[in-house]
């Protein structure tokens, strides 16, 4: 299957509350487990939204998934956090935060069987340029909680580590920025 | 349960500085990769249920 033909048989579904998927396998249990059954609780508590990227003909072949909430991405002029601390006992500190609107994937996965046809870049392409085109409280940064073995695909497509704190856990934080998409 | 999403920390000091400055210099972004990611968002959002 081409890129192309890939486009004109799928469609991108907005999962409702009491829809579920009940078959996908993208090679890793733990994303596996997220879309067949956190999702629908996430979902539920209104913590994010999941899309699937599924077959128009046949809705329970489902090629992709991802889901989206809400997010910032916050500084402190402090050196630490153990600064900042003793310092927000003793004064009021809200005039040194500094916070930016995001948006983050929670999680992002391709089918074993739809790997390899660039379906992961053409749904961050789709994310990237959806805040952009329909931009309705503002959001600067799209940001990722990003599966170790993924990170390399989100490098490629952009996105930054926000630290290295995270350098040697299962998952790692990305951002992208989407000023970088402004003509110049 | 899956491994809950991780929330995106708080930025001190090296870090947050880095940021900033990451921010004020933008990645340049070709103009065949810009219009790479507006036709698929269009391919896409042509065929979307919102």
């Amino acid at each position: 299957m081409t890129e192309k033909e890939i486009k004109v048989q799928y469609k991108i579904y907005k999962l409702g509350e009491n829809e579920k998927v009940e078959s996908f396998d993208c090679g890793d249990a733990d994303l596996n487990d997220f879309i067949l059954n956190d999702a629908l609780l996430y979902r539920k508590e209104k913590l994010a939204v999941t899309y699937i990227y599924v077959n128009k003909q046949d809705e329970t072949k489902v090629a992709a998934f991802f889901c989206l909430s809400n997010d910032r991405i916050s500084l402190k002029d402090f050196e630490n956090k153990t600064k900042y601390n003793k310092f927000s006992r003793r004064f009021n500190n809200r005039k040194r935060l500094k916070s930016y609107p995001a948006a983050k994937i929670g999680r992002l996965g391709v089918d074993v069987s739809m790997k390899g046809l660039n379906i992961g870049t053409m749904l961050l392409d789709f994310i990237k340029h959806y805040f952009v085109a329909d931009n309705k409280t503002g959001c600067r940064f799209i940001t990722v909680d990003a599966y170790a073995d993924a990170v390399p695909f989100y490098l490629k497509n952009g996105f930054i580590p926000l630290n290295d704190d995270d350098i040697d856990e299962p998952t790692r934080l990305l951002y992208f920025d989407l000023n970088d998409l402004d003509e110049y | 349960m899956a491994r809950p999403i991780k929330e995106t920390p708080i930025l001190y000091g090296e870090d947050a500085r880095r940021f900033e400055a990451r921010m004020k210099e933008r990645r340049r972004v070709s103009p065949e990769e810009r219009a790479r990611i507006k036709a698929n968002y269009e391919a896409l959002i042509a065929t979307a249920n919102f």
